[in-house]
C-alpha cells in the first residue's frame, strides 16, 4: 500500500548553492549535512518541507546517469518518492503487471518512468 | 511558512489514459477532476495519503503545460507547496527580487494560489497554495 508522498527529488549543477537559495527562499531547515553516495554517482542533501523533503541532488561522477540526466534535460524536478508499507511485496505485484523496475536495494526500488507517464518513482519503505 | 508538500503535478498527453495506468500501476483513483481553462489545462487530482498527485492535461495547444510536454514530454510539471499566508509568501519573494509568474494570488485546485518561475529555483515550478 501507498502511504504517501515521501519527497521530491530536485537536480541542480550546485549543491552548496541550491540548498541556500531553497532555504533562503522558502525558509526550509536542513533535515541532513552534505551526504555523499558514490555508487549513485551523487552528493544529496535533505531539507524538511513539513512531514516530507526536498532531496536535492548534485552529479559527482560525469558519467553517471545523474550527469547526463542533467547535461539533458538542465537542473529540476528528477524522480518522485512514495513511502510504502510493503516495498518487496509492491514490486513482486508491478513485475506481475509489466512494470519495468530499476535500481532496487534492500528497502527501495525506482521504477522506470516508461511505465508511469515519464515519472521516474523511487518507492522507499516507510519506518511510520 | 511552508506547511508541506501539497500535490506534485504531473503532464500527460490524456488523463482518461493516465488515470487508468496509476489505478493499474498503484491502485490509486481520482477523487476530482476539473477543467480550469486560465490554466488551459484538465486535471485530475488523486489522493496519495495526505498529500495528493495532480495530472494535468492540456486543452490549449498554445499553453504552459501543452509547451512543456512538446519540449521535454510526459513527466513532473511542477510541485505545490501549501503555505499559511499565501498574500505574505508571494510577497516576501517579489522583496528579494524572485521571479514571479503570479505577483497577485489567484484562484486554482488547489487554494489560492502563485507560481514562482523555475528560472529563480533552479529549474523547479514551484506554486504556492494557501487553503481556502
Amino acid at each position: 500500500m501507498i502511504k504517501g508522498i515521501g519527497h521530491a527529488g530536485i537536480l541542480v549543477s550546485n549543491l552548496d548553492e541550491a540548498v541556500a537559495l531553497y532555504c533562503d527562499l522558502f525558509g526550509l531547515e536542513r533535515l541532513t549535512q552534505v551526504t555523499h553516495w558514490p555508487g549513485e554517482g551523487m552528493k544529496n542533501v535533505l531539507l524538511k518541507v513539513g512531514n516530507q523533503a526536498f532531496e536535492v541532488m548534485e552529479p559527482t561522477d560525469p558519467e553517471g546517469g545523474l550527469a547526463r540526466f542533467l547535461e539533458r534535460r538542465g537542473e529540476g524536478l528528477h524522480h518522485l518518492n512514495l513511502e510504502v508499507d510493503d516495498v518487496d511485496g509492491l514490486v513482486k505485484s508491478l513485475e506481475a503487471k509489466g512494470v519495468v523496475t530499476l535500481g532496487r536495494g534492500p528497502g527501495f526500488c525506482f521504477l522506470h518512468p516508461k511505465s508511469t507517464k515519464g515519472v521516474l518513482f523511487e518507492l522507499i519503505q516507510s519506518a511510520k | 511558512m511552508i506547511k508541506r508538500i501539497d500535490h506534485i503535478s504531473i503532464a500527460v498527453k490524456n488523463l482518461d489514459e493516465a488515470l487508468g495506468v496509476f489505478k493499474a500501476v498503484f491502485g490509486l483513483e481520482s477523487v476530482h477532476t476539473e477543467t480550469i481553462a486560465d490554466q488551459g489545462v484538465k486535471a485530475a487530482l488523486i489522493k496519495v495519503g495526505d498529500g495528493e498527485i495532480e495530472l494535468v492535461e492540456p486543452i490549449d495547444p498554445e499553453g504552459g503545460v501543452a509547451k512543456f510536454i512538446e519540449r521535454r514530454g510526459e513527466g513532473i510539471h511542477h510541485i505545490c507547496l501549501e503555505v499559511d499566508n499565501i498574500d505574505e509568501e508571494l510577497k516576501s519573494l517579489e522583496a528579494k527580487g524572485v521571479a514571479l509568474i503570479d505577483k497577485q494570488p489567484r484562484k486554482g485546485l488547489a487554494g489560492m494560489i502563485g507560481f514562482v518561475h523555475p528560472k529563480a529555483t533552479k529549474g523547479v515550478l514551484v506554486e504556492l497554495a494557501q487553503k481556502v
